[in-house]
């Protein structure tokens, strides 16, 4: 439980997010069908993992709430600068790639290509002396991939 | 058995044993990659294997994974997987001491003696337990569903609540879709693509992957120790195996009996082989400051707990840990039936998976012998590099799943999702074994309700299900009980 009191917000959106879920699955089920042939139907299990849910969502709200004034703990000395920032960037990147092949704007080379060198760079740190190697790593890895996925596994890719 | 190793010394077999093998060592190796992430990546290349193939090419990554994580452990003190956390503890001061060869050598050792010890427990107790557990029906199996993921919750690390929490969020996400039992469309909230629910394959790559690749690149800048280069090649004596033989004997059983029981992964198989070796120890101080049988106790144990988990995979197809949930994605993306007809109508891939464990382990050990010093040096590879090809191959892979985007945005999300838990501290575990157990669980309870004509009660008549019902109760008492009983020590030490 000792987690519970170092973490108190996000425990706190947590169970929020834990008990909105269970009223959206509660209330996804109740356009269901009671049952017919059998005594359980197909609404009793999603309804008693959200009821179960529910009550544990509240559980865990509760002792987050009496923990948030408790002073958090100090934060440990890593030994290096943690990036959030980075890692939302590279997922901004990884789904602009993913859209920009399903809406059909550009090919899995091109498209491959470019998110792979642009998330390469930005892990190097933009180094100018890197982003050559870098791009041509890129290049073979996705002509392979490309090769061994439509030539030996049959695969389309988009 | 014999016709399992004789399938299994034919020339693809091996060759993909080999490659398991190496390919799991060198993932082990590397911090921030896990055999988790290896094996759900590679998941979709073993489409088109055949099944004996792709679950020996699975197996293979299962303990080279685990037992790669030891050079990293040990040259590094930084883990490659969870279950290299106690190797640390005194293979790290022993490299300080110059003594990482010894380290390294001693560990290779006790993976091993504990992966092979664990295999005689898999290769004696799997055949009479899946004929046991042919006579379950659906009351035992469901409570038995009940009681690993109740165990799962509680014995995770962390809060009680969050692994309960997880547990049923990995349930409720399996859901939506057509309910397998009459067919009626759910939850799915007038989406046609949900009407399939959600596949496993993108839901394993994006908890597991995705989320891990975010986490490395957040600690994209931290900076790995430069260790002194070693020798290619380390060697075993055999006086070792002597001297540490009741260690390796003793750790080798708890570390099966610990993956046995659903939950409880490698790394507190470790942890409890490392505690008992030191308090049996009569040098008990000098642990944790680069002693042997520290090591040993911890490498034993955490490959030993590989070939206890498989006995309920393959036995009655419930998972002890998160690389078994996967296994058992692998056995159903192949159409396979995983639980105790396995034995019958797959005897193949049941004894193919207990035959494979055997010559992995083997293959293990010769080439981290053989290579330690080469695999060392992996540990460096730029993770600009690394991390932006893993990346490709999870999108690549999940396309491939259905050619269809829909899977990849799922992988996604799921990629958010299982960073978000982990970040609040919620574990995993529970959230995907909930995940991959929440069909077996509602098949199984209303084939019981319907048997029983809607008792629920019903249950108590059968032996085995009662008390599997019944540990699931205490087991989710006990957390509880103890916290009470904190609670009241520490108040009696307040009035005195």
């Amino acid at each position: 439980m000792e987690g519970s009191r170092r973490e108190p917000l996000a425990d706190i959106l947590f169970a929020v997010t834990v008990l909105a879920l269970a009223g959206i699955v509660w209330w996804g089920t109740a356009s269901l069908p009671p049952p017919r042939y059998e005594p359980l139907g197909s609404a009793a299990l999603p309804r008693a993992l959200a009821l179960a849910m529910a009550l544990l969502g509240l559980v865990l709200l509760g002792r987050a709430w009496a923990g948030r004034r408790l002073q958090a703990a100090p934060a440990s000395d890593l030994g290096f600068r943690p990036r959030p920032w980075l890692a939302a960037g590279v997922l901004a990147v990884l789904v602009l790639y993913v859209a920009s092949m399903d809406l059909r704007l550009l090919g899995f080379v091109p498209a491959s290509i470019l998110a792979l060198v642009l998330i390469g760079a930005m892990l190097t740190g933009f180094d100018r002396r890197r982003l050559p190697w870098l791009a041509g790593f890129v290049v073979v890895l996705v002509i392979a991939v490309q090769l061994l996925f439509t030539r030996v596994f049959y695969i389309d890719l988009p | 058995m014999l016709l399992a190793f004789s399938n299994l010394l034919a020339f693809w077999p091996l060759t993909y044993l080999a490659l398991g093998v190496a390919l799991g060592i060198i993932v082990g190796s590397i911090p921030g990659l896990t055999a988790s992430m290896l094996i759900a990546l590679s998941l979709p290349l073993t489409f088109y294997m055949s099944s004996v193939d792709a679950m020996t090419l699975l197996i293979g990554m299962y303990v080279g994974g685990i037992s790669g994580g030891l050079i990293a452990a040990t040259l590094l003190r930084m883990p490659g997987t969870p279950a290299s956390i106690m190797t640390t503890f005194d293979g790290f001061p022993m490299a300080q001491q110059g003594k990482g060869e010894r380290a390294l050598a001693l560990g290779i050792a006790a993976s091993i003696i504990g992966g092979l010890i664990s295999w005689v427990f898999l290769a004696v107790l799997s055949p009479p337990l899946a004929n046991l557990a042919l006579r379950f029906g659906p009351w035992e199996y469901f409570t038995m569903v009940l009681m690993a993921l109740v165990m799962l919750a509680s014995l995770s690390q962390g809060s009680l609540v969050k692994g309960l929490i997880a547990a049923c969020l990995g349930m409720l996400l399996a859901m939506p879709g057509i309910d397998p039992s009459i067919g009626q469309l759910r939850l799915t909230f007038g989406w046609d693509k949900l009407t399939g629910g959600l596949a496993l394959l993108p839901v394993l790559i994006g908890t597991f992957a995705i989320s891990q690749i975010l986490k490395d690149v957040i600690a994209i800048d931290q900076r790995l120790a430069q260790v002194q280069v070693m020798r290619r090649a380390v060697a075993i004596k055999a006086r070792d195996l002597v001297t540490h033989g009741p260690n390796l004997l003793r750790s080798s059983v708890i570390g099966t009996w610990v993956g046995l029981l659903p939950g409880i992964g490698g790394n507190i198989a470790a942890m409890l082989a490392y505690a008992t070796a030191k308090s049996v120890s009569k040098e008990p101080e000098k642990f944790g400051k680069g002693h042997e049988a520290g090591v040993v106790a911890a490498e034993t144990a955490n490959n030993a707990s590989i070939g206890g988990a498989l006995i309920p995979l393959i036995t009655m197809g419930i998972p002890g840990s998160v690389v078994e949930a996967i296994l058992i994605g692998a056995l159903i993306i192949h159409n396979l039936q995983p639980g105790p007809l396995l034995f019958v109508t797959n005897p193949e891939i049941a004894y193919g998976v207990i035959a494979s464990y055997l010559v992995a382990n083997i293959f293990m050990a010769l080439m981290m012998l053989a290579a330690v010093g080469w695999i060392s040096r992996l540990m460096y590879l730029p993770r600009a590099y690394l991390l932006t090809a893993i990346l490709f191959f999870c999108v690549i892979g999940t396309f491939a799943l259905n050619n269809r985007f829909f899977d990849v945005w799922v992988m996604l999300a799921f990629g958010v999702v299982g960073f978000a838990l982990e970040y609040c501290k919620v574990p995993l575990g529970p959230f995907v074994i909930g995940f991959v157990l929440a069909p077996i669980a509602e098949e199984q309870l209303r084939a019981g309700m319907m048997s029983s004509e809607g008792d629920f009660l019903a249950l108590f008549g059968r032996p085995f299900a009662a008390t599997f019902f019944v540990i699931s109760i205490l087991t989710l008492c006990w957390p509880l009980y103890q916290e009470w009983r904190q609670r009241r020590r520490a108040s009696a030490e307040v009035t005195t």
